[in-house]
Parts: structure tokens; C-alpha cells; sequence
């Protein structure tokens, strides 16, 4: 009763679960073109694609993946061997163990001949399941543990993912094991099969009894309250009532079950008190709980990716001038795709910008974390200034290499995910880093930008003392206004009336560096149009490092926009300011 | 001297062409490169944060160490970044001891003795220009090319030690040993205006057709670059400039290693000059004869 309830209910919040996701493929708007298209649409369009990939020769390519990628896992091998090890061992493993045992009763029960979970070879194929599992588990552990940056981006639900299955696994075994030594269990199979009133107490009483319980206390690891001596006439009539009573038709001898087998070795002297307290129902009580809370928290758990991952690698066929590249299917797709992660971290071990992560700890830099991000966005329509900006980071920061896209093994076009980041950033004003900076530069220079005269700023010397990069702050005072730095510039070039467009020209800024002019020169456009070509600083009679000084200005406002950043931040989780996040600051002390 | 490849970034997915030709053209002139897989040279990244800049530049360099003595990449801009990351990491040994102990627990270590190339300065100081020329089997029939130097690879001089800053010619030298004529321009030496796409779009194309128009009148029918963002601003951009109505006439862009195996046999297929936005693939055709060209107009 109590198990038909819990059943029943993790089941249904499993097929609930699943839903959700399902729905969630066909409703989430993920970037640009997903804004354009309906629900209806969407779905009609997934539905076109299929029927035209089932009646052209894509189902070709269709089957193909799904034996190379999706049951071979090719892409795992090709990026790892060891985590293709991993993952097989798991994956044939909960296969195995899901057709032979999960589901024995109802389904293996009536399709396998003369199958019967006591008997080998489904008692040892069981056994082998877990023991692949569990193989499976430690290497993900040790891989978790030992590799660089991996352990880093382990979090509570890769670590849930690891818990449950080992729970349910180890609990099996001991469940196995347990059953193994009971006296219990043997008393209530002999009084089913045999004759009710059996009661091994009486053991001394019943010789045919005592044959048998010699028999299976040398044979089958039962232990019982007091051992029984057993000798060669004893055990050749166990073995005939054994047979006599067909004990032996169901029951292989557990040796083949080597994991329950040699766990109930290790256990066989506190066996009876084991027994006496309970210890089978307790491990079929974790064992069973644990199997439903995994199955109702499969959806919401990354264990979806048993479902997702496949579709989505199976959706990833191209269909050229199908239904598959209709704008309806790409919005589905990218929606599917923040599903189809499992969060291994691949992209982020081999991402090209993933290095900066040591240098400005923004998580939203690294793939395996911006596509949570992403799907946090999508999901949230208001997110607090804070969280934008360093999402924005983030999304910036990708050079758009495209190499994450490579190597994900679960095929998901993650650089496509990227660039749908910045049009949903963008969609809420949220330009790009660069541009944040010089928005805020321009911003802050206020009403005084437009004055002839400059005030001299507050914070000027802090900052003069503060540029420091190359030897910068000592160069920019040789400046004597030659303007040599500002006529061979190219963006200066490019205006009638250069001084109105851009603000502070380059020999105005080395000069104004000079006075402190913090803001005027943050807020000049000539800061934020320079090329970099470096043409001011190779011309310099002076050797002013101009072009360098101007990066590094750029620098300093960037700085600020990441300080107000951390500072909302910590705002909102009522921390101090978190001054050790911006690592500009760190790096001159 | 045996190099590590650095593609950079942008390479493998925009511009596969130029990885391809560069190692056919390096294969054929026995140039062993190394396969590394490194991460980005840092050089969007300096804009926001000098020292990420610098610690993703070193961890390249870090990584080449281990495997080779030079670093060869054809990419300016990883280029000047790169080289401007090891000239600042011999200046400033409290960055270099840094971002070394940062480096240490990946087992990598830089210890300032690689040598950063450019494919120009391989080609020129290690082939030479009589070896280049030796294998030239097929020169071009004398294609009008402007050559664009690159900002990065030729500035600052002192730390990137391309070549003469003011006034270059290794470039020159080396496009005119394929049998093509490279035009004396007055914008050669200045920027493509790629450094500002996304951040100021329309002065970014402005820049760029500025140079489009003056190497057109100098009378080039070609651009030669040997650079990612060159390649991406003189292609794909002033497509979108043509079709914006931006300049009128294009001005194909044609990727150095490119234009190099022509000479020495390879197939425009093979070298991809289909893949490019603006087609450049008639660099390789012989020119119409002078009378040719007049009879064609006579007739018509």
C-alpha cells in the first residue's frame, strides 16, 4: 500500500515533470528570432520536421546518430576516453539494470524465457550492473576531484546527481546483502513453500529441517542465530531437500551476486544482529525511496539529460532547406538546448576565454555556467541591474571562437546560445561591456562636459599615481603638446571638426593626465574611438606611451562600472562591499 | 626552429582559409609547426582588464614553452599582443612572478625564452626571399596589389619588432617574389578599422573605406593582408559596405599565404579563395593582354 502510494505519486511527478520541460521547449524565448515566432507555430513546425525527417532519407542520418552518438557517445570518446569510460559504465550499467530489474515484474517477467531475478544469469548481470555503476560513479568522483578547474564547477546538483545514483545502488546491494544472511527470510520462504508452521528454533527438533539450513548456511550465506555444524551427511541430504522442495528451481547460489555476495561475507558476524533489528526493511526502505525521489526528481534534476540530450542530438541532423531550418524550429531548438546541458564543463575546460575566469571570477565568463544564466534570463524577465551587468560580462568576454560548439558532446550550438545572450541582453539595454563603460564615462561627466573650463577633479592624483601599467604615469608628464600624437591619428582624421565629435584629442588627454582630469578625460569619445593603432605612440618625440595610457584608461572606467556592480551586488545580499571581486584592484597591492 | 601554431580565435570558424594556406605554404617550405591548443591571446580582452589581458597572453606563452622554442601565429593582433605580454613581462617582474604562481598549479611556467613570430617574419627572415622565390613555379601575371601592413604587428616598434615602423617593407618584398606588383599607396600603413566593429560601427567602415578608396586610386585591384581582423574588415565587412552603398568599387581582399601558394602552384580551390565574401579568385588568371583588351573594346 504505502509503496503503490509512493509510486504512484513519484510517478506522476515525473510525468508532470517531463511535461513541464516538454512545454517549455515550444514556450521559452530564447533570443531574437524566438521573439518573432508563436507557440503554435513552434509546435506546427516541430511536427513538419518530423514527418518530413521520417519520409526522406534523413531518417538515414537520424538512425546513424543515434547508434554513434547516441548509444556509442562518440563525441564523449572523441573529447575524453577516460569520461567515455565513465559515462558507457554508467550508461549500459542503469541500462542493464534498469531491463533486468527496475522493471522485471511487469515487462522482463513475460518477454524473457525462464527469467527469474533469483537465478543467474540475471542474479550476476544485476550485480554486474551495479558493479559498472558504481566503477561508473568512481571515476566521475575522482575526475570531480582531481581535475583542474572541473572541481571548481561542481556544484549541489552534480553532486545530487552522483548522491542519488550511488545511493540507489549501494542500497541495492546492502538490500541484496542483507537478504542474503537473514534466518528470517529463509524461515518465511520455507513456511511459504514448505509448511507454515516451520519455525528454525526448532531446528533440533526437524532433522530434514537442519539438513536444509546446513545446506544453505554452507551454500546460500545464510546466517543463522546459532550456527549449525554442518557434516557431509547432513549437507548431501540439504542438497536433496533442497531439490525435494524446489528451493533449488529459484534459487541460484548468490556467489554469482558478487557485490551482495561479498558485502554479506563482510557483514556475516554482526549478520544476526542485523537481521534482528531490521536491517532488510531498512535498506528496502532507502532503497526504494531513494529509486522514486530520483525518478519524481528526474525532470528537475540533470538526469533530464537522458531525455534531452538525445533529442537534441538527434535533432541536430541538418536538414538543409527542411522544416529543420525553419526560424519556428531554431527558436524550439535554442529552447531545448538550455534543457540538453548536463553540465560536464567540457566547454569550459577548453573555452578560449575560460582562462580569464583566474583573473575577474565572474562565472558568467565560462560556458557550462552562462548557459544557466541564460536560462535564468529567459525565465526572468525583471533581473536586478547587477545580474545583468555580469551576465553581460560574461557574454562579452567570448571571442566567439566557436570552439565550445565543437566539443560539446551533447551537440548543443552553444556559440548560437551566445549570441542569442547578447540580443536578449541587448533587448533590455545592455550594450556590451566596452560600450557599458563609455555610457557611464560619458554619464558621469555630466553638465561639466560641456563647460570650457574644467574643474580639477577630486579623485585626480589618485588616479594620475594610479596608471601604472608599462611605466606609463612617468611618461605621460613629458608630454609638452606638440599635438605630434593627435595629427597622425587616424580617428582624428576622420572629422572636420575633430574636438566637437571626440572631446579631448590625444595630446589634450596626455596633457589633462597631467592635471588629473579624471572624468573630462573618461568622457572623451576620443578615448572610446581609438583604434589602437598605435601610431601616436610610435610618432611621440617624447616617448609618451599614449596609446598604452589610453587602454588603461579604459581600463580605469570599466573598473567602474564593475565596482557599482559589486556594490548592488552586495547591496542585495547585505554583504560589505566586495572590493576583493574586482581583481584591478588586487592586482596593484 | 620548430613553432607552435597559434590560430587565434577568430581562425577556425571565420577565416579557415588562412589556417589552410598557411600550412599548405609552410608544409611546402618545411616549416614544422606544433599543434597547441591554446586559449585566447587576450587582445578584446585589454580593453577591460589589463591584467586578464596579460595572464590569458602568458598562459599562451606558458604553453608554447612547453613544447616548442618559437611561436609563430598569423594573426597581428595576437601578435602585438603577445609580443607586447612578453615585453611587459620582462619589464615587470612583479606581474611575471604573478601570474607565473597563478600559472603553477597547471604545471605551466613561462619563463621568457620564446621566440614570437609573425608568418611574414618566418617567411622572410627564416625561408628568405631567394628560397621563397625558388619555389615560385608559377608566378602571378603581375596582379596590382595593396599591400596592408597591419597596425599591431607594426607598432609599437620597439616592442613588436616587425620591421622599419615608418617605412616597411618585408610585406612588399615578399608579395612582389610571387610575381604580383605591389602599388606604392599613401594609406598603407594605417589602420583597417576593425578594432572599433561593435563599438563604433559606422566609423569602423568609415576607416576602412577610407583605405579602400585610396588604394583604389593608387590603381590596386587587390588587397594583400596577413591578418585575421584585416581579412574579416577588407571581406566580410566591406561586403556589407557594398551592399550598404558605402564604397562602390570593391576591392577583394586577398590573404597573403594565399597569394603565396598561387605562386607555387596550389589551386584557388585548395587555397579557398572561393570561401572569401568578395571573390578574389581572378588574382590567379593571367591578365588580358593590352590588345586583347583592346580589341574587346573596339568590338564593342
Amino acid at each position: 500500500m504505502f509503496y503503490d502510494v509512493v509510486y504512484y505519486i513519484s510517478l506522476t511527478v515525473f510525468f508532470a515533470g517531463v511535461l513541464w520541460r516538454i512545454r517549455s521547449w515550444f514556450t521559452r524565448r530564447v533570443g531574437d528570432v524566438a521573439h518573432e515566432q508563436t507557440t503554435f507555430g513552434r509546435v506546427t513546425g516541430v511536427a513538419k520536421s518530423v514527418v518530413f525527417t521520417l519520409f526522406s532519407k534523413q531518417i538515414v542520418y537520424v538512425i546513424r546518430e543515434f547508434f554513434v552518438n547516441v548509444m556509442m557517445q562518440y563525441k564523449i570518446l572523441r573529447e575524453n576516453t577516460a569520461r567515455w569510460i565513465m559515462h558507457m559504465l554508467v550508461f549500459a550499467g542503469f541500462l542493464l539494470l534498469f531491463f533486468l530489474h527496475v522493471i522485471d515484474d511487469t515487462y522482463s517477467h513475460p518477454w524473457i524465457d525462464g527469467y527469474f531475478s533469483t537465478l543467474n544469469p540475471w542474479l550476476f548481470l544485476r550485480n554486474i550492473g551495479a558493479f559498472m555503476v558504481l566503477a561508473g560513479l568512481g571515476i566521475a568522483v575522482y575526475r570531480r576531484l582531481t581535475i583542474q578547474g572541473l572541481r571548481k564547477l561542481t556544484y549541489a546538483m552534480d553532486r545530487y546527481a552522483i548522491a542519488i545514483l550511488a545511493i540507489i545502488i549501494v542500497s541495492g546491494v546492502l538490500l541484496e546483502a542483507s537478504k542474503i544472511v537473514s534466518h528470517r527470510t529463509f524461515e518465511e520462504m520455507a513456511q511459504t513453500y514448505a509448511h507454515p508452521d516451520i519455525r528454525i528454533a526448532d531446528w533440533e527438533d526437524d532433522p530434514e529441517l537442519e539438513a536444509l539450513m546446513a545446506y544453505w548456511q554452507e551454500n546460500y550465506g545464510v546466517v543463522f542465530p546459532e550456527r549449525i555444524e554442518p557434516d557431509s551427511e547432513k549437507l548431501e541430504w540439504g542438497a536433496e531437500v533442497n531439490d525435494a522442495f524446489a528451493c533449488s528451481m529459484c534459487h541460484s547460489r548468490p556467489q554469482a551476486a558478487f557485490l551482495s555476495y561479498g558485502t554479506s561475507r563482510a557483514v556475516s558476524p554482526v549478520a544476526n544482529a542485523m537481521t534482528n533489528a531490521g536491517a532488510e526493511t531498512f535498506f528496502w526502505y532507502v532503497h526504494f525511496l531513494a529509486s522514486f525521489i530520483g525518478l519524481a526528481y528526474l525532470p528537475f534534476s540533470k538526469f533530464f539529460h537522458i531525455f534531452s540530450t538525445p533529442i537534441r542530438l538527434l535533432a541536430k541532423v541538418k536538414t538543409g532547406s527542411a522544416p529543420g531550418s525553419l526560424p519556428a524550429n531554431i527558436a524550439t531548438l535554442r529552447a531545448m538546448e538550455l534543457d540538453a546541458c548536463m553540465h560536464c564543463a567540457n566547454c569550459s575546460l577548453r573555452c578560449s576565454v575560460g582562462p580569464i575566469f583566474e583573473t575577474i571570477p565572474n562565472q558568467a565568463i565560462l560556458p557550462s555556467e552562462k548557459i544557466g544564466d541564460l536560462k535564468h534570463m529567459v525565465l526572468n524577465q525583471s533581473l536586478p541591474t547587477e545580474e545583468l551587468l555580469r551576465i553581460a560580462e560574461g557574454a562579452w568576454i567570448c571571442t566567439s571562437c566557436h570552439r565550445c560548439t565543437d566539443v560539446c558532446p551533447a551537440g548543443i550550438n552553444l556559440q548560437d546560445l551566445w549570441f542569442s545572450i547578447r540580443e536578449e541582453l541587448a533587448r533590455r539595454g545592455y550594450p556590451e561591456p566596452y560600450v557599458q563603460a563609455m555610457k557611464k564615462a560619458l554619464a558621469e561627466a555630466g553638465p561639466d562636459a560641456d563647460l570650457p573650463l574644467i574643474p580639477h577633479s577630486p579623485h585626480g592624483k589618485e588616479m594620475k599615481e594610479g596608471l601604472l601599467l608599462s611605466e606609463q604615469a612617468s611618461t605621460f608628464t613629458n608630454c609638452y603638446n606638440c599635438m605630434t600624437c593627435t595629427n597622425v591619428c587616424p580617428v582624428v582624421a576622420c572629422y572636420d571638426k575633430p574636438s566637437r565629435e571626440l572631446g579631448f584629442l590625444p595630446n589634450q588627454i596626455m596633457h589633462a593626465l597631467g592635471f588629473g582630469f579624471r572624468d573630462q578625460v573618461l568622457s572623451s569619445r576620443m578615448l572610446w574611438d581609438c583604434v589602437t593603432c598605435y601610431a601616436c605612440q610610435e610618432a611621440c618625440p617624447q616617448n609618451v606611451r599614449v596609446t598604452d595610457v589610453l587602454y588603461e584608461l579604459r581600463n580605469v572606467a570599466y573598473q567602474d562600472v564593475r565596482l557599482e556592480m559589486n556594490d548592488m551586488a552586495a547591496k542585495t545580499t547585505g554583504e560589505g562591499p566586495q572590493t576583493k571581486e574586482c581583481p584591478m584592484d588586487s592586482r596593484r597591492t | 626552429m620548430k613553432y607552435a601554431f597559434f590560430a587565434g580565435c577568430k581562425i577556425p570558424y571565420y577565416v579557415p582559409q588562412y589556417e589552410i594556406a598557411t600550412r599548405m605554404v609552410f608544409s611546402a617550405l618545411d616549416i614544422g609547426l606544433t599543434d597547441v591548443e591554446f586559449n585566447c591571446c587576450g587582445y578584446p580582452v585589454r580593453n577591460l582588464d589589463f591584467y586578464s589581458y596579460l595572464y590569458s597572453a602568458a598562459r599562451n606563452l606558458a604553453l608554447a614553452e612547453k613544447s616548442a622554442s618559437g611561436l609563430v601565429t598569423p594573426c597581428k593582433c595576437c601578435y602585438g599582443s603577445l609580443r607586447h605580454a612578453a615585453y611587459m613581462l620582462s619589464e615587470r617582474t612583479d606581474l611575471k612572478d604573478r601570474i607565473n604562481s597563478q600559472l603553477a598549479p597547471l604545471e605551466l611556467k613561462y619563463t621568457g625564452t620564446l621566440e614570437i613570430r609573425h608568418i611574414l617574419q618566418v617567411l622572410f627572415h627564416d625561408v628568405g626571399l631567394e628560397a621563397i622565390k625558388a619555389r615560385v613555379k608559377n608566378p602571378l601575371d603581375a596582379p596590382r596589389v595593396a599591400v596592408h601592413y597591419g597596425c599591431h604587428a607594426l607598432r609599437p616598434s620597439r616592442i613588436t619588432d616587425f620591421d622599419d615602423p615608418d617605412n616597411p617593407t618585408i610585406f612588399d618584398r615578399l608579395v612582389e617574389a610571387t610575381g604580383a606588383v605591389s602599388v606604392k599607396w599613401p594609406m598603407r600603413l594605417d589602420c583597417c578599422g576593425n578594432p572599433l566593429w561593435q563599438k563604433n560601427d559606422r566609423l569602423s567602415r568609415f576607416l576602412a573605406s577610407k583605405k579602400i578608396t585610396s588604394a583604389l586610386d593608387a590603381g590596386a585591384e587587390y588587397i594583400c593582408v596577413s591578418c585575421t581582423y584585416c581579412q574579416i574588415q577588407f571581406d566580410q565587412v566591406q561586403q556589407a559596405m557594398l551592399e550598404a552603398g558605402d564604397i562602390e568599387t570593391p576591392l577583394p581582399s586577398i590573404l597573403y599565404p594565399q597569394l603565396l601558394g598561387l605562386s607555387m602552384g596550389f589551386s584557388s580551390k585548395r587555397l579557398g579563395l572561393d570561401t572569401h565574401h568578395l571573390n578574389a579568385s581572378s588574382v590567379a588568371l593571367p591578365r588580358k593582354k593590352e590588345e586583347d583588351v583592346r580589341s574587346v573594346s573596339e568590338s564593342a
